[in-house]
Parts: C-alpha cells; sequence; structure tokens
C-alpha cells in the first residue's frame, strides 16, 4: 500500500517536472521567435472626403474609384465621407472623428480649397491634408491637381480647327486662376490654328450646377458656338450638348456613344493618387508640397477622338502634343488678355507658379455670356 | 555475500553514471538545440541590423551625390541671374562655367528651343524643357546620353532662356561615380524601373562579378529594386550568386530623380565588430553549460545521498523497532520475575521467622540478601524499559523532606556501617522542610547515588549533603544533592560512558560489584525529566563527587532545621529498639470502629504481652478514659458519630479523664504528606499508619511506653511450632497469579507475618461478608451517603489487611466518589452514577474474594 502510493506519487512528481520542462521549453522557443521587434500591424486609415456622391459620375466618381484603386494597391484602408457641404464646421466634425479613428492623412477632393477651411485646418498641423487645388499653399496642406490646361489646349487645337461659326463654348463655375488658365490654354489652342476664333464662356456659379449647365448650353446655342466644352463636377452640360445637337469635347469622362461627342480631357486619378500616397508612405511629402503632374508625367490626356473628327484634325492635336512635350510650354510668346494687356512677351514662357496662383485675367478672345 | 553487495554496489554506481551520462547528454542536445536557435535568430537579426546600417550609409551617399547635383544647380541659377539681369554677355557666362568644370558642356536656349550659345543640349533633354520653362531648375540622367542640369533665366513671372549644363556618359562617370570606400564598394547609378547602368563605378568590365550582363544591372538588383518600391532603400545579402556570397546589394533612391545609386557592403567589415555578440552568447552558453554540469553533480549526489538517508532511516526505524520489542520483553520479564521472587521472598522471611537452627536462619538470610539484590536488579530494569518506552511519568505531590531523608539515611547508612565506612550526612539547616516534586523518584535518584557511592567505595567515607537554592521568586528552589565518596573514582576517558545504559565501567577492576549498569541511566533519566542537571566530579583512585540539582517548589518556607541532630537523635531512639521486648505491665487502650484491625493489632501485641483494651467509638473510648487510665491510647482517626479528633478534643477537655496526660497516637488510613503536622497540631503525640506495620507499631511502643514496663523477654524454649493443619494451600498455575484476588504476601505482612493470624484474619474477614455487604447496600439504598462512604473507607483498609489488593482498590474508588458526593455537590450526578454502577462490582470481588479464600486456604465463611 505504502509502497504503491510512493510509486504514484513518484510517477506524479516525474510526470510534473516533464510538464514544467516542457512548459519552459515552449516558453524559450516563443521568446527567441519573438526576439526581433514586432512589425506594426495596423493597417494605416487614409481620410477621403468629397463634396459629392462617390457614385455620381464625373469628377466625384473619378476621384473616389482612382482614391479606393490607389488604397487597395497600398493596402491602407480608406475610410470615405461623402456629401459633404464645403464649410469649416461640417469639415472639423468629420475630420475630428476621422482622427478618433487613427486617421492621420486626408484627401480632401472635394472643392474645399476656401480661405475659411484651409485657416481651420491649420488647427491640425500633425495632421497631412491634401486638397485638390493646386493653388494652395499652407504648412500641413498638400496641393495637388493636374495641369489641366495643357490638355485644354489641344482640345482648343481640335475645337478651333473644327468651328464652322467661330464660337466656342466654355461652361465653368466661377473665375479662379486654374480655371481661367483652362479658359485661356482652350484659348489659345483654338486661336494658335483658327487666329478668328472666340471662346464663349458661361459662368454657372456652382460646382454641381446641372440646370444652370443645360440652360448655359442653351444661351451658347444661342450665340451660335457650334462646339463647347465645360469644367464641372457632373456631365449634364455634355448631355444637354449632345440633345441639343452641339458637338462637344467632355471633361473627366468620356461618352463614345454620343453623336456629337469629340473628345475628352482624361484623368488617370488612380495614376494621380499612387504616386501621393507612394510619397506619403515613404515620408516624402509633407505639408506645403504641390503635386503638379501634367501631360509629361501621362496622367492628363484625350481620350479616344469621335467619329466625326478628321485624321488632320487629329494630326494637328498629336503634333501640338509632341510641341508641349519637347519644350515649348503653353503659356509662352506674346500673350495680351481680354484689356490688351501683354503678360507674356515673344520669347518667353510663364511661370507654372504663376499660373497656379495668379492668372486672373482671361486672354483676348475669350468673352463671357450672361451675367458673369 | 560480501561479493555479492560488493556487485551489486558496483552495478549501482555503473546506474548512477549512466543516468547522470543520461540526463547530461540530454541538456547537452537541449541547450545545442536553443544555441542553434538562437544562433539563427541572432544571424538572422544581426544581418537586418546590417543591412539596415548598409542601407542608411547607401542613403547617405545617395543624398551626398544629391547634394553635388544641387550645388550644379545653384551654380547655374547663380549665373542666370547674372544673365537675367544681363550683367554679363552669354558667351562669358559659359566661359566662366566651362572654366570651372572643363568636363562640362554648357549652353543656353530660348523658348523655341533654339541655342542661343554654346554647345547643343542633348537631344534626350527637350522633355525637360518644358518644366524648366514654366520655372523649374532640373536635374535629369538621361541613359546613354549623360545628365542634364538646367536653370529658367527670365524676369519676373515669365521664363526667356534655359541656361543648362550637361556631362555625357564618361564625362558624368567622372564626375559623379563614387569612389569605394570602408564600407561599401562599387557603386552604380541606375535608372530606378529598369536598373540600366547609367554611371558605373571606376574601372568598370562588363565582365565583372558586380555586374549582371544579360540584364545590363547591377548583380542582384531585381530583389532590391522590389524592396526600393517600399521604401527609398534597400540592402539584402546576395545568397545564392557565386561569388558574392560574401556582400549586401545596398540600393538607394537618389532624392528628387528617376535614379538609384547601387552599392556593395562587405558583410566582413560590418561582421567584424558585431560578430562580437557571438562570442559574448557563446561565453553566456558555455558558462551555462557550466553552470549546469555543477547543478547535476549536486543534484546527483543529494539524489545519492538522499537514497543512502533513506536506507539508513530504514535500518534506524527497524533497530527502533527491535529495540521496541526488546524493551516490552523486558518489561514483561521482569514483572513475571516479580512475582516469584515477591512470593520467595515472603516464604523466606517466614522461615527467617520460623526457624530456629541457625544455619537455616543463615541460609535464609542469604536467600533473602540475594532475593532483594536480584529484585532491586529487577526494578531497575522495570523502570529503565518504563523511561525507554517513555511510559514513565512523575508524580508530583507536597512531600516532607526530613522524612524522605530519614528513610534514606537509615537505609544506607545500614550499608555503609556493614562495609566498614564511614557515612557523613550534611543538611542545609535553613532548607525548607516541605517541598513539592516527585518523592518516589528523587529518593531513587539519592539512593542511586549512594547505593553507587558505597558500593563503589572499599573504604574511607561517604558523605551526603543536601543543600537548597531558593530562587529569587522564594517559590521555587534548586534542591541540590550531593554524593561525595573516597572510592575508586571514575577515569576521564569513561566519563562519557558513565550515563550509558548497560555500561559498566572499569570492568575488570569492578567485576565484583553487582549491578545492571542501568542504575546511572536511570537516574540521568529520572534528573532530566524533572528539568534538573547531574554532574560529576572525580579523581580516579580518589573518589568521585555526583552533584545533582532538581527544580522544586516550595510548599512553605519552614525550614528542615537541624536534621543532623535529629537523625542522631532516631538513630540513639533506634539503637534502643529492642527486636523483642515484653511489657506485661502496660494497659494499652485501642479505639477503632473497625474490629478487624482491633484484632490485628491485638495480634501483633500478643508476644509483647502488652495488656490491650478495645473500644470501637469515640463515645466508648471516653467512657473507658474516664474509668480507667492506660499507658497509650491508640484513637483512630475516621470513626462515624465521633472521629478521632473529636474524641481527643473532648477527652482533653473531660475532667474526669484519668489519661489526660498519657501519649495519643492517631491510627490513620490517610497517610499522606503533611498529616503528620495536622495530626500534632491538633493535639495528638504521634501518629501510626494503617495498615499497621508490626515493626512501626512496637517502635511506637518502645517509644511512649514508659521506659520502667519494657522488659528483656523471658528466655523461653523455643516453643515448638504449634501443631496446627497444615496450609494446603493451592499454588494456582503462574499464568493465573495475576488473576488471584488475594496477596497473601501483603496480608502476611500486615498479621506480623504469622499464618495462624493471617487465617484467623481471614476468617474473619470473610465471616464479615454478609453484615458488610448489607451495611453498603442500605446505605447506598437511603441516600446515607456519609455512612456509605465511611463504610466503603472500612472494607478498603481490612480488605487490604488480608492481602485483598483489588477489593481494597475497588472500595477505595469507591469511597473518592462518595467524598466527592460530600464534597462536590457540582459533579453529584457524575460521582452517583459512579457509585450506582460500581458498587455491586465492588461487592462481587468481595464474593470472589471469600470464594478464593475458601479453595486455597480452605477457610469457610
Amino acid at each position: 500500500m505504502k509502497l504503491a502510493s510512493q510509486a504514484q506519487m513518484d510517477r506524479r512528481l516525474r510526470v510534473f517536472i516533464i510538464g514544467v520542462s516542457l512548459a519552459i521549453l515552449a516558453c524559450t522557443l516563443v521568446s527567441v521567435s519573438e526576439f526581433h521587434v514586432a512589425p506594426h500591424t495596423s493597417r494605416p486609415r487614409i481620410g477621403f472626403l468629397i463634396s459629392g456622391g462617390r457614385d455620381e459620375a464625373g469628377w466625384n466618381q473619378g476621384h473616389f474609384q482612382g482614391a479606393m484603386a490607389a488604397a487597395t494597391e497600398y493596402g491602407v484602408d480608406l475610410i470615405v465621407r461623402e456629401h459633404l457641404t464645403p464649410r469649416p464646421e461640417s469639415c472639423r466634425s468629420v475630420i475630428e472623428a476621422m482622427a478618433a479613428q487613427g486617421v492621420r492623412f486626408f484627401i480632401l477632393a472635394g472643392h474645399f480649397a476656401t480661405p475659411e477651411i484651409t485657416a481651420m485646418l491649420e488647427k491640425y498641423p500633425k495632421m497631412v491634408f491634401c486638397i485638390a487645388d493646386a493653388g494652395c499653399e499652407k504648412p500641413n496642406i498638400v496641393a495637388y491637381s493636374l495641369r489641366f490646361y495643357e490638355a485644354r489646349y489641344l482640345a482648343g487645337i481640335l475645337a478651333g480647327q473644327r468651328t464652322q461659326t467661330g464660337y466656342i463654348g466654355y461652361i465653368a463655375p466661377f473665375p479662379s486662376p486654374e480655371i481661367n488658365a483652362g479658359i485661356n490654354a482652350f484659348a489659345l489652342g483654338a486661336q494658335s490654328v483658327n487666329p478668328e476664333a472666340r471662346v464663349h464662356v458661361v459662368w454657372t456659379g456652382n460646382w454641381n450646377a446641372p440646370d444652370k449647365e443645360r440652360e448655359a448650353v442653351a444661351s451658347l446655342w444661342q450665340t451660335q458656338a457650334d462646339i463647347l466644352t465645360y469644367q464641372q463636377d457632373g456631365h449634364s452640360a455634355a448631355d444637354a450638348a449632345e440633345q441639343a445637337g452641339i458637338d462637344y469635347i467632355g471633361y473627366q469622362e468620356a461618352f463614345p456613344q454620343h453623336r456629337h461627342y469629340l473628345t475628352a480631357i482624361k484623368t488617370d486619378w488612380r495614376g494621380v493618387y499612387s504616386e501621393l500616397f507612394r510619397r506619403y508612405f515613404l515620408g516624402e511629402l509633407t505639408g506645403g508640397d504641390t503635386f503638379w503632374p501634367g501631360l509629361l508625367h501621362w496622367t492628363l490626356s484625350l481620350s479616344s477622338f469621335g467619329d466625326w473628327v478628321t485624321p488632320e484634325q487629329q494630326d494637328a492635336v498629336e503634333a501640338a502634343e509632341l510641341d508641349v512635350l519637347h519644350g515649348r510650354p503653353v503659356f509662352s510668346g506674346e500673350l495680351l488678355d481680354r484689356d490688351g494687356q501683354r503678360h507674356c512677351s515673344e520669347g518667353e514662357a510663364i511661370r507654372a507658379a504663376y499660373i497656379r496662383k495668379e492668372m486672373n485675367w482671361l486672354l483676348k478672345g475669350v468673352e463671357t455670356v450672361g451675367k458673369g | 555475500m560480501a561479493k555479492d553487495e560488493k556487485r551489486q554496489g558496483k552495478r549501482r554506481i555503473f546506474t548512477f553514471a549512466v543516468r547522470l551520462a543520461v540526463r547530461f547528454l540530454i541538456f547537452v542536445v537541449m541547450l545545442f538545440g536553443l544555441g542553434y536557435l538562437v544562433h539563427l535568430k541572432t544571424t538572422s537579426l544581426l544581418q537586418k541590423e546590417m543591412s539596415a546600417f548598409a542601407a542608411a550609409w547607401t542613403e547617405s551617399r545617395a543624398e551626398s551625390l544629391r547634394t553635388a547635383f544641387d550645388q550644379e544647380l545653384s551654380l547655374l541659377a547663380g549665373m542666370g541671374t547674372l544673365l537675367e539681369r544681363e550683367s554679363a554677355s552669354p558667351q562669358a557666362i559659359l566661359d566662366a562655367l566651362n572654366a570651372q568644370e572643363p568636363l562640362a558642356e554648357t549652353g543656353i536656349a530660348d523658348v523655341t528651343g533654339a541655342t542661343v550659345a554654346g554647345t547643343e543640349p542633348l537631344s534626350a533633354a527637350s522633355l525637360q524643357r518644358n518644366s524648366t520653362f514654366q520655372g523649374d531648375s532640373i536635374s535629369q540622367i538621361y541613359p546613354g546620353a549623360g545628365i542634364i542640369f538646367s536653370v529658367p533665366v527670365g524676369q519676373g513671372d515669365t521664363v526667356r532662356y534655359m541656361l543648362y549644363r550637361q556631362y555625357r556618359p564618361d564625362a558624368m562617370a567622372k564626375k559623379f561615380r563614387l569612389p569605394d570606400d570602408a564600407a561599401m564598394k562599387r557603386f552604380f547609378i541606375c535608372e530606378r524601373s529598369t536598373g540600366h547602368v547609367i554611371v558605373p563605378y571606376e574601372g568598370f568590365r562588363e565582365t565583372d562579378a558586380f555586374f549582371d550582363a544579360a540584364r545590363r544591372t547591377p548583380m542582384g538588383y531585381a530583389t532590391a529594386n522590389l524592396r526600393l518600391q517600399q521604401g527609398h532603400t534597400a540592402a539584402m545579402p546576395l545568397d545564392g550568386i557565386i561569388g558574392l556570397e560574401d556582400y549586401l546589394i545596398c540600393a538607394a533612391d537618389i532624392p528628387g530623380s528617376e535614379d538609384v545609386l547601387v552599392g556593395y557592403a562587405q558583410k566582413s567589415f560590418f561582421t567584424e565588430t558585431i560578430a562580437r555578440i557571438h562570442y559574448i552568447i557563446l561565453w553566456v552558453f558555455g558558462l551555462l553549460v557550466l553552470m549546469f554540469s555543477v547543478f547535476t553533480l549536486y543534484s546527483f549526489t543529494a539524489a545519492l545521498k538522499a537514497e543512502e538517508s533513506d536506507e539508513l532511516r530504514a535500518a534506524r526505524d527497524e533497530a527502533e523497532r527491535a529495540n521496541e520489542a526488546k524493551s516490552a520483553f523486558l518489561a514483561n520479564m521482569s514483572h513475571e520475575i516479580r512475582t516469584p521472587i515477591n512470593a520467595v521472598l515472603g516464604m523466606n522471611e517466614m522461615v527467617l521467622r520460623e526457624a530456629h537452627d541457625n544455619a537455616i536462619r543463615k541460609y535464609a538470610w542469604n536467600i533473602k540478601s540475594a532475593g532483594e539484590t536480584l529484585l532491586s536488579l529487577i526494578n531497575d530494569i522495570l523502570d529503565f524499559s518504563k523511561i525507554e518506552s517513555g511510559k514513565m511519568e512523575l508524580v508530583e505531590g507536597p512531600y516532607q523532606v526530613s522524612s524522605m531523608l530519614n528513610d534514606i539515611v537509615n537505609m544506607i547508612r545500614f550499608k555503609a556501617e556493614q562495609k566498614g565506612l564511614s557515612f557523613h550526612v550534611e543538611v542545609d539547616e535553613s532548607l525548607p522542610d516541605q517541598l513539592e516534586g516527585d518523592e518516589v523518584r528523587i529518593r531513587q535518584i539519592i539512593v542511586n547515588l549512594l547505593n553507587n557511592a558505597v558500593k563503589y567505595t572499599p573504604k574511607g567515607s561517604v558523605t551526603f549533603a543536601v543543600r537548597g537554592e531558593k530562587a529569587e521568586d522564594g517559590e521555587n528552589l534548586t534542591l541540590r544533592l550531593l554524593s561525595i565518596d573516597t572510592g575508586l573514582g571514575i577515569r576521564d576517558e569513561d566519563r562519557d560512558k558513565l550515563f550509558s545504559q548497560f555500561e559498566r565501567l572499569d570492568v575488570q577492576k569492578n567485576r565484583n560489584i553487582e549491578g545492571t549498569g542501568l542504575g546511572l541511566s536511570i537516574t540521568l533519566n529520572l534528573v532530566r525529566m524533572m528539568k534538573g542537571t547531574i554532574t560529576v566530579d572525580s579523581v580516579y583512585g580518589e573518589g568521585s563527587t555526583f552533584a545533582v540539582s532538581i527544580p522544586q517548589r516550595i510548599v512553605s518556607p519552614e525550614p528542615i532545621g537541624n536534621f543532623q541532630e535529629r537523625v542522631e537523635k532516631f538513630v540513639m531512639g533506634e539503637k534502643n529498639y529492642r527486636e523483642n521486648f515484653i511489657a506485661p505491665d502496660a494497659d494499652i487502650l485501642v479505639v477503632d470502629d473497625n474490629e478487624m484491625n482491633l484484632f490485628v493489632v491485638e495480634s501483633l501485641l500478643k508476644r509483647t504481652r502488652i495488656r490491650m483494651t478495645r473500644s470501637t467509638s469515640g463515645a466508648d473510648c471516653l467512657e473507658k478514659i474516664s474509668q480507667n487510665r492506660y499507658d497509650i491510647v491508640f484513637l483512630d482517626h475516621m470513626m462515624p458519630d465521633m472521629d478521632g479528633i473529636e474524641t481527643l478534643q473532648r477527652a482533653r477537655a473531660m475532667v474526669e479523664n484519668q489519661c489526660r496526660d498519657v501519649p495519643y497516637i492517631a491510627l490513620t488510613a490517610n497517610a499522606i504528606a503533611g498529616a503528620k503536622d495536622m495530626f500534632l497540631e491538633k493535639g495528638f503525640t504521634d501518629y501510626l499508619s494503617k495498615p499497621i506495620n508490626s515493626k512501626a507499631l512496637e517502635r511506637m511502643l518502645q517509644k511512649y511506653l514508659p521506659p520502667e514496663k519494657i522488659r528483656e523477654p523471658e528466655e523461653t524454649p523455643a516453643t515448638p511450632p504449634e501443631e496446627q493443619p497444615e496450609v494446603v494451600e493451592s499454588v494456582p498455575a503462574p499464568a493465573e497469579a495475576q488473576d488471584l484476588h488475594i496477596d497473601k504476601a501483603l496480608g502476611m505482612q500486615y498479621s506480623g507475618d504469622m499464618e495462624e493470624m493471617y487465617r484467623e484474619f481471614l476468617a474473619m474477614f470473610c465471616q464479615r461478608k454478609g453484615e458488610t455487604q448489607q451495611k453498603i447496600r442500605d446505605a447506598r439504598a437511603a441516600e446515607k451517603w456519609e455512612d456509605f462512604t465511611a463504610f466503603v473507607h472500612a472494607l478498603k483498609s481490612t480488605s487490604l489487611t488480608v492481602g485483598g489488593v483489588r477489593l481494597s482498590e475497588a472500595a477505595k474508588a469507591l469511597e473518592e466518589a462518595g467524598q466527592a458526593l460530600l464534597d462536590n455537590p457540582e459533579a453529584r450526578e457524575e460521582s452517583l452514577a459512579y457509585i450506582q454502577s460500581h458498587t455491586e462490582e465492588t461487592l462481587a470481588l468481595y464474593d470472589a474474594f471469600v470464594e478464593e479464600a475458601r479453595q486455597r486456604f480452605g477457610i469457610e465463611a
């Protein structure tokens, strides 16, 4: 009896010792394998704010899809807030909420470049905000946009060649250096092939104003514009032009099925965001930077031409594109505004910084239609 | 047998060694495994660290390259300003630039792309012109063409010219190639996306190991490029590429360009310093192994020891069990032997008393002496086995020191004098007489020491000294007992053995001295039990001094006084004691409610021819003393109605008392310590404890009878033994001996060792059975507990007189219960229960006693 219990105890002790040894061994192995610093596993998060809906064709959808694709490429979470009114209070509350979720990098893809909002953003010095407006310069803001004017210049060449009446319509929300640059480049392009060409600008007053845009198309038709283009968030102008039987040059999206579609200004938003994210994650992107690629960087181009565009017209556009790519800036040579004031002389080119921030004039040959 | 053991031992050592080796091996394997893991881990960590280091190094080189580019641009910008302000002619500016760097080509272009002055720009650079004219300063490498630095020249918001400087490939290589340095070598500048080499290192050949001629990239660039897409830098080992195993490929983006700087770092450069960590780890592990070895060895020996001690423990347990068995056996044996020896001694006593033939008496004396020695030896063994088994217990109570010393001194003096030794007693006069302790055991200690002293002292003296050292509290005292002899002494080397069991010293010399060798061992144990100490001081051949110190409690501080004197006096008295005397003229009165006792006294006095008057109650006594004069009055203490003390008080107060000045001697069964004082205080002259011992009675008579009435016995011829019926005692089988109700030897003792008298007592006791039983039963039924107690008390003492030890014990228990019932009403229930359940039992013992008397001695009730 006693002997049996002794043996039992011995066995238990042995089992216990073996168990403890195994546990120690396991602990040692685990700790050895965990010697290195644990890689930080939490996926970075990026805030994405737009003023329209993510499914709204045009500007909003283009940005959202591009940002989403880039986020997927980099394996980051995109926290999206759509339908955000561009006012400081609403933006602040969204930014605060996202910051609480760990977001430190924001994309403000809507038209948020108002002085009020940028002043509000300055109160978050540890965050980086990317605002889709080339003219913005603040310590914690990255201004990003595209040199749309380069593409507008090419579009202008196409429009200048095709206009019968010599009047080309241009629908835009309101004057700003970036918008002015687009109009001026378009006019410059048209005039380079058709010196008599005139550009009729209709201000809609808003980035997203479908009714105004349709109205604008109507009023342009009245001014005998036989080709038009636009710079709005949506495509109401394109649809209206198609219905009205006016040839048009699209923006952001191509509708090759339209009979009056000539071409469209196409943007590779995915490429833009991809580069933005890359630079951010590499630490190359800091507040105050400007990211403003153009034709040279393959993020901007004209989409395929409509059926009515002749090969000669296409060649002329391509020749102009090569000319730009090989060194001749769009805004070069003698440039006079509507008041006859010279902004660039023969043999000169305008600096990009000026175009971004200070182009507050419209080229000679540009006329505004309506209240303006 | 021994061979077997040896072989077994060898095998055990072998198994231990194997076990040790296996354990050690397991540990080493574990350690190696762990070490390998750690090695892998540290290596990979080191590599990582090394890579990071190399990458950082490369990055800094890439930045330095950038700085060089920026220097070019700022130089050009400076020159552009001069041109802008038209401070210098374009040609002068170009000349200045060419002079500054002959390797480069410079030029100025306008917006149309036409070259205004200097060298035509590289054709590839047209792409760069657009940006430059929009205001950017640019440096750009064109694979196969070279590098161009271009700055815009223009006032305000417009740009008029582009000022540029370009290096063709050879010049670029010369200007911007990075030399090998301590950490890295073989720098390439490559196009980031393709990896095509733009600027190779100096002395580059396409067959070099660092160049991947098939891809036209640096060796291992493809993997580095993958890493580069996740960061600015990359560094990784070139494992698997023959000849470059010792290298890391390191790449870093050149900031603000599409190009990468690629270089190769030699691992050994980094590891040279880092490899020390390996040594440190090696050291630590080595130390661990060492420590573990030591630990294993230690635990091994510990296990060995534990095994040994297990065996030892088992052996010890075995030995203890054997020892216990031995002790039990000894105890049983001693007890068994004691009974027949008592019988022998008792018989011998009878022979001594009855034989008149001197030769027979001499033989009987010899028997007595040998028997007593044997008995004392056996008692020693019994005590010893009690101590061994832990059954020895001290029974503490108050006792009288003088009385105890008296008995001891008498005994030892006798022995000493018989051996021709002088015996001195020194007792401290201030020693309190009343102490509390185990008198019996203290007595044993002293007797043992003094007996030894007498035994081992051939001539000279034995001195016994008693002192007391009072403690400060006045309640305790250390009793110091000294035995000083002029005997053989103890050799120094024997001193340690002195107190060990069965050990006898100096065997050769002491072979004539009897003893078990247990005496001192028992003494030592007893002293220890009493929390005392014992010390020995001895000079071999001159004598020994044993000193015992025992703590005792003081009952009353009254000093013992001059013990010496009292002893002397007693000895004198003792010397006057005559074995045989007659006092035919003396009259004594003996008062006792128990007729048995009266009969005993009468019988004991028969020889002295003293005239004895019997009285059975206090009242009767008073009447008798008022009428007659007696020489001594013996007065029983416990009597119904009027007890001895009351009787004495009345007698003293009585006017017509004729015996006012004679000694009154108390008879008591409660021979407890302090009883004597109590009786003396109450007016008694002395006291005699019951059962009455003939010698004590005779001594008392000699002491208190008027000397003129004591005479020498007349020379009467030895009367032939009376014809009396032969005692037909059917001695029972030894096994039943203990079951006997009657201890005849004891009874004989109380019968003056007279067979005839004993038989008479016995008969009388048996006859009174019915009456006694009836009285006890009646008292119990009537719940007259005082009477009941008195009756069982009487039964207790009378039954003891005739050797009814058991009956006496049972009666004693009943008496105690009765006394408790009277004294302590709280325990009434308990006492009552005891009385109810045990009375009949006791009376049954009485029946059994009578039955045995009938069977053994033929006495009919």
